[in-house]
């Protein structure tokens, strides 16, 4: 479930809203970071439109309080770069937030009291929203797979990615990993370790030997499977993700395997800064997946 | 890469621009000039492949984006034999690959590391199918081996407060054998420079399922490109009959 953080202050609220608005459309970003979601950058023409990123300290807020017509006035928040001058438009600069320091905001989606019990036994991925009804959402969704309700390209555009997953054997839907005959790929076995790679536009990454890819059900009729950029629309970097269900790490000179933390959760954590933490107890993956592509800062996060 | 790509394409497709625009449909098959006149010729070539591999583990995705070191003999009028050498090298770190902090407090974080090496060794007949005129083009036919050798490394640290606590360590190596077909187009800039560009398909001697190749090489036939664009220097090993005293 998503989490809002706890005790939102203003601004922190303000932010969450101001990134929502400027997603459909209603409010533009002035750094040029977050764009409406209909914004869609295509790769055929072989250009990787790079959009700015910028941690909180590049930007200030101001309340300001503009009239709304029939003498009432409406109290709203200005976002601009930290060296921007005062909003020739505002009507009163207050002092809450006036120039004020950044506030770092995240919001945290995880798999914890979701799918039954037990640990991860498998990830997909899914496009479009519930409304779309993608194929590839009848496909995971239907099998039995639960949805985090995060998009992966929050605040950049380009399509709606989710990533799912399953706790049930009878559910896994065994991906081209198993067909692959690579090790740990059978549907009993557990997920125990992410991995990301950089694509680009005329080469998909191979995956590391003890990993598979994250599939996304494309739209065949039969079951067949596909990478997917987790950029898709956005532009930014090529990034595709994998899974391990390996349940030991090799040691170095052959010395033998040492077992391996198999998942217990799932999550992903978004936000505006890079520094973002997930809860105590978690592990975040260092690799932002909107990297290049503005928007938020979004992680894939794990509990062993 | 891409931009070494488009360099290639500039110098090579220069000095067609000017009758690109009317390209006639003129041409002939290879005629056998009148003296075989043995050329030893060197290369080099942007080459970007992509080879099926069959490590321990499983199949996987391979090859190189490189340059291509290319030698080889005309050994007949129409024919020449060559070899091509690609060295590939590839790293993928990330430290710290993963933050954050047990549920006892403790600061936890891991790197990982992954290498490969690769070697990529062709041998392939040229054979000269067609020759065009406006512009000058020759046209080869191509078939031959390939061998590729490929060593993966992957290895990683799992740390507690900064200490390391676990490390691993997987290498993986695999050499396989592939038959490899193409096409060739090789244009003159003078008697002994010609710009080149070859296309080729390759497939793994190695048995595997159609699903095996669906899934590697993205085809049910276990097809995989290689191309490589580049410029080549012919020598002359002797002289013409005409020439000779």
């Amino acid at each position: 479930m998503a989490t809002p953080p706890a005790n939102l202050s203003p601004n922190q609220a303000a932010w969450l809203q101001f990134v929502a608005e400027v997603e459909r459309g209603e409010r533009v970003d002035p750094l040029g970071q977050y764009v409406r979601k209909t914004n869609q950058i295509k790769r055929g023409d072989g250009q990787q439109a790079q959009r700015p990123k910028f941690e909180m300290s590049a930007r200030q807020f101001r309340w300001v309080t503009r009239p709304s017509g029939g003498g009432r006035t409406t109290k709203g928040l200005v976002v601009s770069a930290a060296t921007a001058d005062c909003d020739p438009l505002a009507i009163l600069c207050e002092g809450d937030g006036g120039g004020g320091g950044p506030t770092i905001t995240s919001t945290f989606t995880s798999s914890v009291n979701q799918g039954g019990g037990g640990n991860i036994r498998d990830l997909k991925l899914i496009l479009g929203t519930p409304q779309d009804n993608t194929v590839s959402a009848q496909r995971v969704s239907g099998a039995g797979y639960i949805k985090l309700d995060a998009d992966l390209n929050k605040g950049c555009g380009g399509s709606y990615i989710y990533l799912c997953f399953t706790r049930n054997i009878s559910t896994v839907l065994s991906g081209l990993e198993s067909s692959q005959v690579k090790p740990y790929s059978s549907p009993a076995d557990i997920v125990s370790s992410l991995d990301t790679k950089h694509g680009s536009f005329t080469s998909t990454p191979q995956p590391n030997l003890d990993y598979f890819e994250i599939w996304l059900p494309n739209q065949n009729e039969n079951y067949d499977w596909s990478e997917l950029d987790l950029n898709k629309g956005a532009g930014g970097e090529y990034l595709y993700s994998y899974q391990s269900k390996t349940p030991f790490s090799r040691l170095p000179n052959g010395a033998g395997t040492r077992p391996r933390a198999a998942f217990l959760e799932i999550g992903v954590l978004s936000g505006n800064s890079s520094t973002i933490t997930p809860p105590a107890g978690w592990q975040k993956h260092n690799q932002d997946l909107n990297e290049g592509a503005g928007g938020d800062f979004i992680y894939f996060c794990y509990k062993l | 890469m891409k931009g070494s790509i488009l360099i290639a394409v500039m110098l090579i497709g220069a000095p067609l621009g000017s009758s690109a625009q009317t390209v006639e449909k003129q041409y002939v098959f290879a005629e056998k000039p009148s003296v075989l006149n043995p050329r030893f010729f060197v290369g080099l070539h942007v080459f970007r492949g992509n080879y099926a591999v069959f490590f321990p583990s499983g199949p996987n995705g391979g090859g190189a984006d490189s340059w291509q070191l290319t030698t080889g003999l005309t050994v007949a009028p129409r024919l020449a034999l060559q070899v091509g050498y690609v060295y590939g090298h590839t790293t993928d770190n990330s430290d710290p690959t993963y933050t954050g902090t047990s549920l006892s407090g403790d600061f936890v974080s891991g790197s990982s590391a992954n290498e490969r090496w690769t070697h990529c060794v062709s041998s392939l007949a040229r054979y000269e199918a067609l020759r065009f005129f406006k512009p000058r083009l020759r046209v080869d036919a191509l078939v031959g081996l390939t061998f590729l050798q490929t060593r993966d490394i992957a290895a990683g640290e799992e740390r507690v407060n900064y200490q390391v606590v676990n490390s691993y360590y997987s290498k993986q190596e695999a050499s396989d054998l592939y038959a490899t077909v193409g096409v060739g187009v090789r244009c003159p800039f003078s008697q002994h420079l010609e710009g080149i560009f070859d296309w080729t398909y390759s497939r793994n001697f190695h048995s595997a399922p159609e699903y095996i190749h669906q899934s590697v090489a993205r085809n049910k036939y276990g097809l995989t490109r290689a191309l490589s664009l580049g410029l080549r220097y012919r020598f002359d090993l002797k002289k013409t009959a005409s020439a000779a005293p």
